[in-house]
């Protein structure tokens, strides 16, 4: 499962999911991608998910990148805890998204077999996706 | 290469706001640099533009920038897109001359189904998808095809490789284009395996060894007055 190996600190804030991804906004590394439509935070198992989707459906063809890590801790309060006594202990890791991030890419298939593989992988998250292209200038 | 006929508009109102104004109005805004001259802030209409690079192949567009009864002949240096409708958000036009070598970017073009993966079952990774060129600005190419098809497992493409007429290669000569990899086997755990192995949430700290320094240095204070004390006594 994906998480930082080391950290600064073992809990973090909240913080907020505002405006849109202008970095990792575009497919780099690959020919088509699966871009986030919403903010969220994504797990590591439902990156890890989305991944074993990807790869199973891909089988032995292809290559993929996740462009998104898991580095915020989550805490939780244990079951029928009173308020107070402090922050609670870390529980799981999460990716946080915004809309625009290009989250998965492929490459190595072709264009069909990876709109497939890229739905697979889109029912894992908890966001709507859409499956994105290379682009450049002049549309080719 | 064939240069586009553009028609701008110079941009009084600058900045984020200006900028917006621009995009609300039908315009794309952006900035035309270079040749020791001080930058222009243009717009460009949305539409024109659209239409005038409609079925352009390649990604270094030379156009001829018509502001204020001059006109420049530019290279669109870069563009910035909407990550969520794509739109053009801003332009870069370098002003260049026709008879002065410029560097760019060029996308590189993999054509053919390489040996090895039709055969050997491989995977073709295209890893250079650009390669920088020096060249006149007449001469950039749109795209350098690269023919894979001689490519066996294990086989790959260097950017040393390349002969393309009239163009210098910059890049690194041993970077590799692509390659053909075998396919990796993804080994499945079991079921049981898979759900015994522990899911730690806790990685290490790297300020918990700051604070044992922290506490070895208390000591050693420690000590210090310790001895002041049996000093004075």
């Amino acid at each position: 499962m994906l998480m930082p190996k080391r950290v600064k600190f073992r809990k973090q804030q909240r913080g907020r999911m505002r405006g849109k991804a202008y970095r990792g906004g575009s497919v780099t590394f690959g020919e088509f991608g699966l871009q986030a439509l919403e903010p969220a935070w994504v797990t590591n198992r439902q990156i890890e998910a989305a991944r074993v989707a990807i790869t199973r459906s891909i089988k032995r063809g292809g290559k993929v990148w996740i462009r998104v890590f898991p580095d915020k801790p989550v805490t939780k309060k244990p079951a029928e805890t009173r308020m107070g006594k402090g922050k609670g202990a870390p529980e799981f890791w999460v990716a946080v998204v915004k809309p625009g991030r290009v989250m998965f890419e492929l490459e190595g298939i072709s264009k069909t077999s990876a709109q497939a593989a890229m739905k697979l992988g889109a029912s894992k998250l908890p966001i709507r996706t859409r499956f994105v292209e290379r682009h450049e200038l002049g549309g080719n | 290469m064939s240069v586009i006929p553009l028609s701008g508009a110079r941009r009084e109102r600058l900045g984020k706001g200006g900028a917006r104004k621009s995009r609300v109005a039908g315009q794309i805004p952006g900035v035309l640099y270079g040749h020791g001259e001080i930058p222009i802030p243009v717009s460009v209409g949305s539409r024109e533009f659209d239409l005038a690079l409609r079925g352009h192949r390649g990604g270094n567009p030379l156009v001829t920038l018509k502001i204020d009864q001059s006109e420049y002949t530019a290279l669109i240096r870069d563009v910035q897109y909407d990550p969520l409708s794509r739109d053009i958000l801003h332009l870069d036009f370098q002003h260049i001359s026709l008879t002065e070598s410029v560097e760019v970017q060029v996308s590189i073009h993999l054509t053919g189904l390489a040996v090895g993966v039709k055969d050997g079952g491989g995977i073709l990774e295209h890893i250079l998808r650009s390669v920088e060129v020096r060249c006149l600005p007449t001469a950039i190419p749109v795209l350098i095809d690269v023919d894979v098809t001689a490519l066996a497992v294990g086989d790959s493409i260097h950017a040393r490789d390349l002969s393309v007429p009239n163009v210098t290669i910059l890049s690194d000569p041993d970077a590799t284009i692509a390659t053909v990899v075998a396919p990796t086997v993804i080994e499945e755990k079991p079921a049981e395996e898979a759900v015994a192995a522990p899911a730690s949430t806790e990685p290490e700290v790297i300020a918990k060894g700051k604070k044992e320094e922290e506490g070895e240095e208390g000591k050693d204070a420690k000590d210090k007055t310790d001895k002041d004390k049996k000093e004075k006594k």
